[in-house]
């Protein structure tokens, strides 16, 4: 077994994804509220993730910027899953990402 | 209007970093030529967007479509800002955008061309919306406009979208190598220097313009040139395109290896470097637009003309 | 007590057709929808360019969710990926350009609304992933609805001229429409009652169609084939319906297709030769 699954702790993985931004917006995947969940397993981590719309066309975006910030973890085996339920609403947004928003000009 | 005069606006805005926020703090010269640039941003958003249609027509797939009308939707987005930008200085933005007539509209040359392909598209996210974000960034940062500086935080970062967009898939087709590299070539070889004759007259034959002067933006046309070969070329040379141009380690400029200004062969998409013009050629060849002109205005016109008189009576 | 089903591959052999044909006409109907939306990049205010653009998305993003039940019948071997490409199972009113707002406007209300009304039927779906997705889907379907309903009010209140235009471009829909939401004698819908894949039968979906379209039209005064008003809160269809000739796995009468230049569009996708991965 690898270093990185005797350290690799969910929250690490959680913090890791704080640095990640939506590609379209200055706020990170988690603030955006799209991380449903997070689950290690036999050193392959596997995200779900709520889509902002079924539309959204910066899906492999979000996939490759969230390979290389856990690379940088030295967390290698990752699987992201889009997952439509329950639907991604503006609710999921954390306050400060709202405020960032609202400084933005974005109404939410 | 302002009781100031423009000499001693221009000493607020430049010594002071004093930022203009209403069309009652400002003199006419600087509305005029606040109008101008913004117009020329409007314009730019608003044909990028049938110009970015025609190639979306010809996406390779689902999810490439789906790219291609997220990048129109947000074109059309930054010119309807920047139209209600112009409609706060009291222009009639209805007008302008189906009044008007197609020679009137003040975008680049570059979005009078025909882009008719998915590797057209793709170099125009690349290059031509390059040349946006160094257009853009520069009066994000410097603008004395405050109100225009806001609006360009949320333009700003939607364009890098598009320029990733642009360059992940650049560098993808050329990896694929044969054929499809050889496309991405053809589309370099009539697309850089569009953009490189998009930052216009060099500067030792420009006098300062009351847009540099007023601050409305911080560079001159020399250095956004710069700012955007010094993008353009490194992403251009790690792809295995070549280009007309070099960084030259000397001066520590780009620059590049033909006579700028030169003739340019729209009918068959072809830059005539053996041809040197002066920039007035220039402006004429601009003035009298390029081939897809009329069709992108009327792709935006025809249906308000059409609705207007059908079902209103008369426009 | 049905059992439920988390892939095709899990699905019942005498399901499994309907359902494939079922997927495919939802998935070639809004990409259709799609592409008709995106031809309005130039609507008559920019502001309704934008939702144009925008809602041409929505309907892309949906037809790439029921593609992706496709391509599982692909990768079973069940369907072959050139007879899909062939067919083109999209609702009739799709095959070629809206030739005005009007037809645009009557086509965001009646044939947005027959697609979502439909999907809306997999409620409680016995086929799981189905379930999960259609959530989103009636999300960014309200405000489809909402546009539709908006620019109906404005066109019906703006002069004669315009409400008497809509009307015209509605009934020019209305048929196709009705039809597309499935015959109750057609033996796939049996089936996919049967097997608690769809919850409610077509009866049901028109029934729906015309409980939102009645008070739409009362409100803006358009005189369409539907009895009833807002008092008994009743509405009926006053439209007889032949099926003769309707095709249950094309939910439509001709089988002509889209029209030459949508082809074209279409081709796209299997004619090029860039690396776009699956």
């Amino acid at each position: 077994m690898s270093v990185a699954t005797e350290v690799c702790t969910e929250d690490r993985v959680w913090q890791a994804l704080k640095d990640v931004n939506d590609p379209e917006m200055p706020i990170s995947l988690v603030d955006m509220g799209m991380v449903y969940a997070i689950q290690i397993k036999n050193s392959t981590v596997k995200i779900q993730l709520g889509p902002t719309s079924t539309a959204c066309p910066a899906l492999d975006f979000i996939r490759e910027d969230i390979e290389k910030r856990l690379q940088q973890e030295n967390i290698e085996r990752v699987e992201v899953e889009w997952v439509w339920d329950p639907p991604w609403t503006n609710d999921r947004i954390s306050e400060e990402g709202k405020f960032i928003l609202t400084t933005w000009g974005v109404s939410v | 209007m302002s009781v100031l005069t423009d000499d001693a606006l221009k000493a607020m805005i430049h010594n002071e970093g004093y930022l203009v926020e209403t069309p009652e703090e400002m003199t006419e010269a600087y509305k005029k030529a606040l109008i101008q640039i913004l117009l020329v941003q409007a314009d730019t958003e608003l044909m990028s967007a049938p110009a970015y249609y025609m190639a979306a027509c010809k996406a390779p797939s689902l999810n490439t479509r789906l790219s291609a009308y997220a990048i129109i939707q947000d074109e059309l987005g930054h010119a309807h800002i920047t139209f209600r930008l112009l409609e706060d200085l009291g222009m009639d933005k209805e007008h302008l955008i189906f009044g008007r007539k197609p020679n009137e509209f003040k975008n680049p040359f570059g979005f009078d061309q025909p882009l008719e392909t998915w590797v057209e598209l793709v170099m125009a996210n690349a290059y031509f919306d390059r040349a946006g974000i160094v257009l853009l960034s520069d009066p994000f940062q410097n603008t004395s406009y405050g109100p225009w500086k806001r609006a360009l935080a949320k333009v700003d970062k939607e364009e890098l979208f598009h320029l990733r967009h642009g360059e992940v898939w650049m560098k993808r087709l050329c990896e694929a190598g044969g054929k499809i590299k050889a496309e991405i070539q053809r589309a370099a070889d009539w697309m850089f220097p569009m953009g490189v004759e998009w930052f216009g007259m060099p500067d030792h034959l420009k006098r300062h313009t009351a847009q540099l002067e007023f601050k409305l933006k911080g560079k001159t046309n020399d250095q956004l040139r710069q700012d955007w070969l010094s993008a353009v070329v490194p992403l251009s040379e790690s792809c295995g395109i070549k280009i007309p141009a070099h960084f030259d380690a000397e001066s520590g400029h780009y620059v590049v290896d033909y006579h700028l200004p030169c003739d340019y062969d729209a009918s068959q998409k072809q830059w005539l470097f053996d041809k040197p013009i002066t920039w007035d050629q220039v402006f004429e060849r601009w003035k009298r637009r390029g081939p897809t002109n009329e069709e992108y205005v009327n792709m935006f016109q025809r249906q308000y003309k059409q609705f207007m008189t059908s079902f209103n009576g008369g426009a | 007590m049905n059992s439920q089903f988390e892939s095709v591959a899990e699905l019942p052999k005498e399901a499994k057709q309907p359902f494939y044909d079922l997927m495919l006409v939802l998935a070639d109907s809004k990409h259709l929808l799609g592409l008709r939306y995106g031809e309005w990049l130039g609507a008559p205010a920019i502001e309704a360019s934008i939702s144009a653009v925008s809602m041409a998305q929505d309907e892309f993003g949906h037809a790439r969710l029921f593609y992706g039940i496709i391509t599982e019948f692909v990768k079973h071997g069940s369907k072959a990926r050139e007879e899909i490409a062939k067919q083109y199972r999209n609702i009739e009113t799709l095959d070629r350009e809206f030739e005005s707002w009007m037809d645009f406007i009557a086509a965001n209300l009646l044939v947005d609304l027959a697609l979502t009304i439909q999907i809306e039927a997999f409620q409680d779906s016995s086929y799981l992933p189905m379930r999960r997705m259609i959530g989103k889907i009636s999300q960014e379907e309200e405000f489809h609805l909402q546009h539709a309903h908006g620019w109906l009010l404005r066109l019906a209140q703006e002069s004669e001229k315009s409400r008497l235009g809509l009307e015209k471009s509605i009934k020019k829909i209305w048929i196709p429409v009705l039809h597309w939401l499935g015959n109750p004698e057609s033996r796939s819908e049996k089936i996919l009652l049967e097997m608690g894949l769809q919850k409610l039968d077509s009866e049901a979906l028109r029934n729906r169609f015309v409980e939102v379209i009645g008070p739409l039209a009362e409100e803006a005064g358009l005189d369409l084939p539907i009895s009833g008003d807002a008092v008994t809160g009743e509405w009926l269809l006053a439209t007889e319906l032949s099926w003769k000739g309707w095709d249950e796995a094309f939910r439509r009468l001709s089988k002509t297709g889209p029209d030459a230049a949508t082809f074209a569009q279409i081709d796209c996708f299997h004619t090029h030769s860039y690396p776009v991965g699956s």
